[in-house]
């Protein structure tokens, strides 16, 4: 890999920095700690993003979603898709999804005997579901089914404490058909749901789509959310859907579109961590850069020696920079093992901050934050730390150089 | 005093790394001010804001309203805890809002909403409800039939400014009460939804329809002095006594102020990277100024300057150092402090950032603009901070050059 | 108001009596299929009472029309209950309003009723299994608990009724965790034909002890004819009057 004159480069750079070695670690410790900084911001922060875009995505609208044109300003039922058939037979042959679900959603009245309020009826097939969206996950209480002859639902947990019930209690919920008339029917509690996505949580009750369509005597649905392989195919996939749909009633939503601030909020964030790491590598680069400068300095008479014995000027800045790489990338491989190996362990077991849960869940985030540990985190860290150990080489090399170390020989420094 | 010359001659005869350490110290300074600032000051126009806009700084209520919001549980004699607010100096404002629930009906359909008697001088005083009026006009005290419609709710009414449409409730004496309203004003809070849920009319004239006069279900007060305002609760909680209950907006928007918390937590962990990063480097420099005069130091040591004699001069050249920086830096953090506080930084600029999907989405207010907090005292404490940061720089440089014996000093290469 | 006693029943037979068969008993004693009264309802709160009177019409379970005679600001108002759906007309704002789900369970013209106990069709014997849980010389206690399907709030409902005459004498209702939330309590039982009528209920909320509803009828008439056109939209305007 090196040949032998860079092999003893290398070798020379390593004593000298062994002789200073109080100075080097400062560096390599100063890199491996905003290293693990920025990993630990980086991850965890788009760990936070991530989730809370999943948490809207799969147990909401999907990442598009299907709906009649009016459905969205005026969530009544009255706006239906009367033939979803249409639909899906579309989005079967259609390329890039990973799956989709029926729903059928209307606004109702939730009571049991002490205690009355508003509430989002939303019918679901169960096992679709589950492949669709793993709402099983999110049941903190009671099952992830809806009994007996479908006569159960599941509930946010933040109505369910509303309404003071529990596993196996009874609610009825109170809505209008598709002609108006007010039809009720008891429902058995048999989840609760944390899904972290407010609308469930605090408003929400799942039930059979079946039964919530024989109760409201709409054979369609209100919503078809899809899931794509990939989420930035959305507007591809759109598209392609209204294309082939054609149908002047019906719109295609993508999530972007749904919930524009989350895509902002991924946005800024992303921004905002740029900066901050372009800045922390400026400070890191002054650091680098005075200790550079200063063992230059303070060697000008050695390397006058090395050069009066023929050592080319550039063999000698090819040494200054071994030094230099050799005290930051050890100090990256420090920083980048231990911030990767905390990035891991919060990626596994999640940063768990359950004291905060309830305010986190109005951005809806979960209480555990699990990291996103992502490749490019290291090289473009690689590369920030490589060019900020170049441009903190330069002008001391420069310097040197006016300096001219072979004169300084004769001086009496 | 010979110490302070020398610290100076040292410092001017290193002007570069003195203006390299002076600016970056100056720089986090700064840095460190305005993040603050610009945190506490977009949270306080946050919750301003938010409890600006309807829910109001402080509240009475009948203590059973809580958790019972009957007409059994109202507050009963208005005047007489009027009479009694009056005394209180630290009250600036105060409003009575008799707050009830009724059935919005035009010849197509009819809508349940909040239906809300206001005080329309009063109200103005202690929320932004008449501020936040879009079309036609705002109440009057001698209104009668007169409603003031959130945009959204007429909307699904279909109704506009100068339209007809009736109310259906119960009167605070449980008797049947209903009457024709015509539309006199619309609102948009940007809370969607409470624009999407709620009507006001006069309440002289609610008091005739609704037989609620001298009865109400809240009493909203301004304070004079905000960040008192825990204090003037419990003034005012002991003045009414225990029939009534008095809250400020911490206990009325506890999730909000949660959010906030996280929000400032998230801030905090950002500005501990940078910080880590700028002390490291200024470390760095101090432990290189130190080093490049081992030898010096180990001269002064041998004709009987003392260690102490030694720290002390590292600690003058600190502080001097300390001083300049956390001035200038002081200074450019107050100047921007106050800059912003007049000339808020738009976020929308920045971000394409809707405010109202975000407050449809979240059920908060969103606001475009950050505008920073000017806080002279905080400053004082944070530029104090910032001091003895800078001074715990040459800690580790003076523990490391006392190790030396001054003829090991004059030895060292 | 036999709208109103429907949902409370009970009744009971002599010797090896079946529950269902006390139940229709008690239907028998306070419904017909085709009733007439006069109701005084009296809503008592912590802050005072206040009395309302009104003339009732009913077909069975499924169908009943009301109007308000008194107090005088509230006379004309009018209520039609077919099946589950109920319609009010308010002479003031001359509108006629169809009741929204969202208003169920709103109090009924300010009284311990909800929209939802006036709107319910069923009898008693379809929401409800009954089981006699105790016997002694005077009444029977029944038990009844909600079928599985029945959309009611109600938890159980325990009603007592007398052995002679299958005359309705209290009935409470627990929530879901066997918390009372309310009880009935029939009296003042008149006699009309084969029927013993309680004229009187008092309705107590349990959370809300200071609070008293009472129904008293009068004038009441079993076998009235009623015209079809009584249970129409169009009769809530024209019988406004």
């Amino acid at each position: 890999m090196f040949n032998s004159t860079e092999r003893l480069y290398l070798k020379m750079a390593l004593l000298h920095i062994v002789r200073r070695k109080g100075r080097a670690a400062l560096i390599s410790v100063m890199i491996a700690i905003s290293l693990i900084g920025l990993l630990l911001m980086e991850g965890m922060y788009e760990g936070m993003m991530v989730q809370i875009t999943q948490n809207s995505i799969k147990t909401g609208s999907g990442t598009v979603s299907i709906q009649d044109k009016e459905f969205r300003s005026d969530n009544n039922i009255k706006y239906f898709i009367a033939k979803p058939q249409k639909i899906t037979e579309i989005l079967d042959a259609q390329e890039g999804i990973q799956s989709y679900v029926i729903r059928l959603s209307q606004r109702g009245l939730i009571a049991t005997a002490g205690y009355s309020q508003g509430v989002n009826v939303t019918g679901i097939d169960l096992e679709n579901e589950a492949l669709h969206s793993q709402l099983k996950n999110f049941i903190i209480k009671g099952e992830y089914r809806f009994g007996k002859r479908q006569r159960g639902a599941l509930i946010g947990y933040r109505l369910a404490k509303k309404l003071k019930v529990d596993i196996g209690k009874k609610v009825i919920v109170t809505m209008q058909d598709t002609h108006n008339e007010v039809v009720s029917v008891a429902l058995k509690i048999e989840g609760i749901l944390k899904t972290n996505n407010m609308a469930i949580d605090s408003n929400g009750l799942l039930m059979d789509i079946g039964r919530l369509r024989t109760l409201t005597g709409i054979e369609g649905a209100t919503e078809i959310a899809v899931l794509l392989n990939e989420q930035d195919d959305d507007t591809a996939v759109k598209r392609s859907i209204m294309s082939k749909l054609d149908d002047p009633k019906i719109t295609v939503y993508t999530y972007k579109e749904l919930y524009p601030s989350l895509h902002e909020g991924e946005a800024m964030m992303q921004t905002y961590s740029r900066i901050s790491s372009a800045f922390i590598f400026i400070v890191a680069t002054l650091g680098i850069f005075g200790v550079v400068l200063v063992s230059v300095l303070e060697r000008v008479r050695e390397f006058g020696i090395m050069m009066a014995i023929g050592t080319q000027f550039r063999d000698i800045a090819r040494l200054i920079i071994y030094e230099s790489l050799v005290i930051t990338m050890s100090g990256y491989i420090a920083g980048a093992l231990i911030g990767g190996g905390m990035l891991w362990y919060f990626k596994q077991y999640g940063l768990d901050l359950s004291g905060l849960s309830d305010a986190f869940a109005i951005f809806g985030m979960d209480s555990s934050i699990h990291a996103i540990l992502k490749i490019e985190y290291f090289t473009s860290a690689f590369l920030s730390v490589l060019v900020a150990t170049l441009a903190a080489t330069v002008i001391p090399i420069r310097t040197l150089k006016k300096r001219n170390p072979i004169q300084s020989i004769s001086e009496n420094t | 005093m010979i110490l302070l010359k020398m610290a100076v001659r040292e410092l001017l005869s290193h002007k570069k790394r003195s203006i390299v350490t002076l600016l970056l110290s100056a720089f986090s300074t700064a840095l460190f001010i305005f993040a603050n600032a610009l945190n506490n000051g977009s949270h306080n126009q946050l919750i301003r804001s938010s409890v600006e806009i309807y829910p109001g700084y402080m509240q009475v209520t009948n203590r059973a309203f809580e958790d019972n919001p009957s007409f059994d549980n109202l507050i009963f004699d208005i005047a007489n805890v009027k009479n009694r607010l009056q005394g209180i100096e630290e009250i600036n404002a105060s409003a009575v809002r008799f707050e009830t629930y009724a059935l919005y009906s035009t010849n197509e359909q009819s809508i349940g909403g909040m239906f809300t008697a206001i005080e329309p001088e009063n109200e103005a005083e202690v929320s932004r409800l008449k501020r936040s009026l879009v079309e036609g006009e705002y109440l009057t005290e001698d209104d009668t039939n007169a409603l003031y419609l959130g945009v959204e709710l007429a909307q699904r009414l279909k109704v506009g400014v100068g339209d007809t449409l009736s109310f259906i409730s119960t009167g605070a004496d449980y008797s049947f009460a209903a009457d024709n309203l015509v539309v006199k004003g619309l609102f948009k809070t940007k809370l969607y939804e409470f624009d999407n849920g709620s009507g006001f009319v006069n309440k002289k004239y609610f008091d005739e329809v609704m037989s609620s006069g001298n009865i109400a279900t809240h009493i909203i007060m301004s304070p004079t002095d905000i960040s008192q305002i825990d204090t003037i609760t419990l003034n005012v909680q002991k003045a009414l006594g225990k029939e009534l209950e008095v809250k400020n907006y911490k206990t009325t928007l506890e999730d909000l102020i949660l959010a906030m918390e996280i929000d400032t937590i998230f801030g905090y962990i950002t500005l501990g990277i940078f910080f880590i990063v700028i002390f490291f480097v200024i470390g760095i420099f101090a432990f290189l100024s130190v080093y490049a005069r081992i030898r010096q130091i180990g001269v002064l040591r041998a004709i009987g300057t003392t260690p102490s004699q030694v720290m002390g001069m590292l600690l003058i050249e600190a502080l001097i150092l300390g001083f300049l920086s956390v001035g200038l830096g002081g200074a450019a953090g107050a100047y921007a402090t106050n800059h912003y506080e007049k000339h808020p930084i738009e976020i929308a600029s920045l971000a394409d950032v809707d405010p109202e999907e975000y407050a449809k989405q979240y059920n908060m207010v969103a606001e475009v603009t950050f505008p920073a907090e000017y806080n002279p005292p905080k400053i004082m404490v944070e530029m104090l901070i910032m001091l003895l940061l800078n001074l715990l720089t040459v800690v580790y440089p003076i523990v490391i050059i006392n190790r030396f014996t001054p003829t090991e000093a004059i030895r060292y290469v | 108001m036999k709208t109103l006693l429907s949902l409370f029943l009970f009744f009971l037979p002599l010797l090896a009596i079946t529950p269902d068969a006390i139940i229709k008993n008690v239907e028998h004693n306070i419904q017909s299929d085709s009733g007439y009264s006069k109701i005084t309802m009296s809503v008592t709160t912590a802050r005072g009472e206040r009395t309302m009177k009104m003339e009732s019409w009913n077909r069975g379970h499924e169908k009943s029309f009301i109007k308000v005679l008194y107090p005088r600001q509230d006379r004309g108002i009018t209520f039609l209950k077919v099946e589950s759906t109920m319609w009010q007309y308010v002479p003031k704002i001359e509108k006629t309003i169809k009741i929204p789900s969202s208003m169920m369970m709103q109090s009924w013209m300010g009284s311990d009723f909800t929209n939802d106990d006036m709107a319910k069709e069923s009898s008693i014997v379809d929401d409800y299994h009954a089981r006699i849980t105790s016997e002694d010389t005077n009444k029977y206690t029944l038990t009844l608990l909600p079928k599985e399907d029945a959309a009611v709030v109600w938890g159980k409902i325990v009603l007592e009724v007398a052995k002679e005459h299958f005359i309705p004498l209290r009935a409470i209702y627990y929530d879901e965790d066997g918390v009372q939330q309310r009880i009935l309590y029939y009296s003042d039982v008149k006699v009309y034909g084969s029927r013993y009528l309680p004229t009187v209920m008092t309705l107590i909320p349990q959370n809300k002890k200071s609070n008293k509803t009472v129904v008293t009828m009068e004038d009441v008439d079993f076998d009235v004819r009623i015209e079809d056109e009584r249970f129409t939209k169009n009769a809530l305007v024209r019988y406004s009057q």
